[in-house]
């Protein structure tokens, strides 16, 4: 369920998303659902689906092939760290964590794309995108988290009925 | 925790962060098409992106439809239907006109060039919003290889950079990482029109000494063996003539309008960069 939602917000983004959201503001679906997945599943699981949807927008995009799957590699790093110190089944620790990962990673994107593909220009609005994009995440992700939960114990509900 | 989960739960992300710094370190600065493995993931993908398109499409018919039917609730029932059915007409009509519009100028412009050309349609966009690319609906099936010219009635679109079977990605001339070998039409200077963030572009190595005004028009120089020469691509925005500088500073505005690309022409050109031996296969 977690990889079919975020495939649709990917395709979404490249079909709706990114025509009517502001050019640097990014609402990171594939985060919250990784550190959700950290939460149920453990680190494997959250690991390979990180992995698995960076591999699919490196497809999709015209970065190099690499790019988007280290950034979501280090993402999970630093929710696996930053777990350690916030809780993530709170809403506070899911909004702050999710958050900061959202943040650090829009700035390492900056580092990465700045070293091999091309010159980013460093501005106040930039920052504002990126603080924008880092809150309305955190925001969302108690919801997502909720949302998904549901879906899972349906899932399981299900899966133990057929049993 | 025991040292030994505490190993296993860091292996997963040293494994992974190592394949994603191979993958890096072997694509950077490289240009591949998809892989075997990758294309099938794009041929799954790319049926459920057109889907998402064409519902988001008509989301957005029936949004705008709902809106104008708001203004309208006054009215008495007989004049609303009446209206209703008008703006229905009223609104397919205009939606044919426009494709009529659109597909005549590109059967325009397809005559008026003399490589064989196919029409794709717009299926995704780049997802990251960092780069500039679209997915296009047609694949090595029609023929479309690597690095064919993509064009549409108002000027140069891009180059294909990867190609599955049914679809194929185009690298816009507006992405930072995209270069053109262009000619300014009117003086025959040259320069090589580079991509920049919102949607413009910059003509890099003109001399200080070149002739260029504000609206002149670019077109292909056909130098770089991609692009066929003489296809429009802008015209001049802005000149900027810094005294320490060694070139001026060219803006370019590209003829084509990218937030609205909706059909596309892939000239059916063999790729000037691949081996003949990749030529032949």
């Amino acid at each position: 369920m977690a990889w079919l939602l975020s495939l649709i917000y990917i395709l979404l983004k490249g079909s709706v998303v990114n025509e009517i959201a502001p050019l640097f503001f990014d609402v990171d679906l594939v985060i919250v659902i990784t550190a959700s997945l950290l939460m149920r599943s453990g680190s494997a699981g959250a690991a390979v689906f990180a992995f698995g949807q960076g591999m699919l927008i490196d497809l999709l995009s015209a970065g190099f092939l690499g790019l988007f799957a280290l950034l979501y590699v280090i993402s999970f790093l630093c929710l696996e760290l930053g777990a350690r110190f916030f809780d993530l089944r709170s809403a506070q620790g899911q909004f702050i964590l999710v958050g900061l990962v959202v943040f650090f990673k829009e700035l390492f994107l900056v580092g990465l794309l700045d070293a091999f593909a091309f010159e980013v220009v460093l501005s106040a609005s930039l920052f504002f995108w990126f603080g924008a994009s880092a809150f309305f995440t955190g925001l969302i992700a108690p919801l997502i988290f909720y949302i998904l939960k549901v879906l899972q114990g349906t899932t399981a509900g299900e899966t133990k009925e057929a049993a | 925790m025991h040292p030994l989960r505490r190993i296993r739960a860091y292996w997963v992300w040293v494994v992974f962060v190592f394949v994603a710094l191979v993958l890096i370190s072997f694509n950077v600065g490289k240009q591949r098409s998809w892989t075997p493995v990758e294309q099938v993931v794009i041929e799954i993908t790319a049926p459920l992106q057109k889907f998402i398109r064409k519902s988001s499409e008509t989301v957005e018919r029936a949004w705008l439809k709902y809106f104008s039917f708001v203004d309208l609730r006054e009215e008495n029932t007989r004049l609303k239907r009446e209206t209703d059915d008008l703006r229905m007409q009223n609104d397919l009509y205009r939606e044919l006109v426009s494709t009529h519009g659109r597909l005549r100028e590109l059967l325009q412009f397809k005559e008026s060039i003399r490589s064989p050309v196919v029409a794709a349609q717009v299926i995704g966009r780049d997802p990251t919003g960092w780069f500039e690319s679209i997915l296009i609906d047609k694949g090595a099936h029609a023929g479309l290889r690597l690095n064919m010219p993509v064009v549409d009635a108002r000027g140069v679109i891009g180059r294909l950079v990867a190609v599955s079977p049914n679809y194929a990605k185009v690298l816009l001339i507006i992405d930072q990482n995209s270069a053109v070998d262009c000619l300014i039409q009117r003086s025959r200077e040259k320069g090589i029109l580079k991509g920049l963030p919102s949607q413009l572009c910059r003509l890099h190595y003109v001399s200080r000494a070149a002739d260029v005004v504000v609206g002149d028009k670019i077109v292909t120089s056909g130098m770089d063996r991609i692009f066929p020469k003489g296809l429009p691509v802008g015209e001049v925005l802005e000149i900027a003539d810094t005294p320490w500088e060694f070139f001026k500073d060219v803006r370019v505005k590209p003829s084509a309008d990218f937030s609205k690309l909706e059909e596309v022409l892939v000239l059916l050109k063999e790729d000037p960069l691949s081996s003949p031996s990749q030529r032949t296969k």
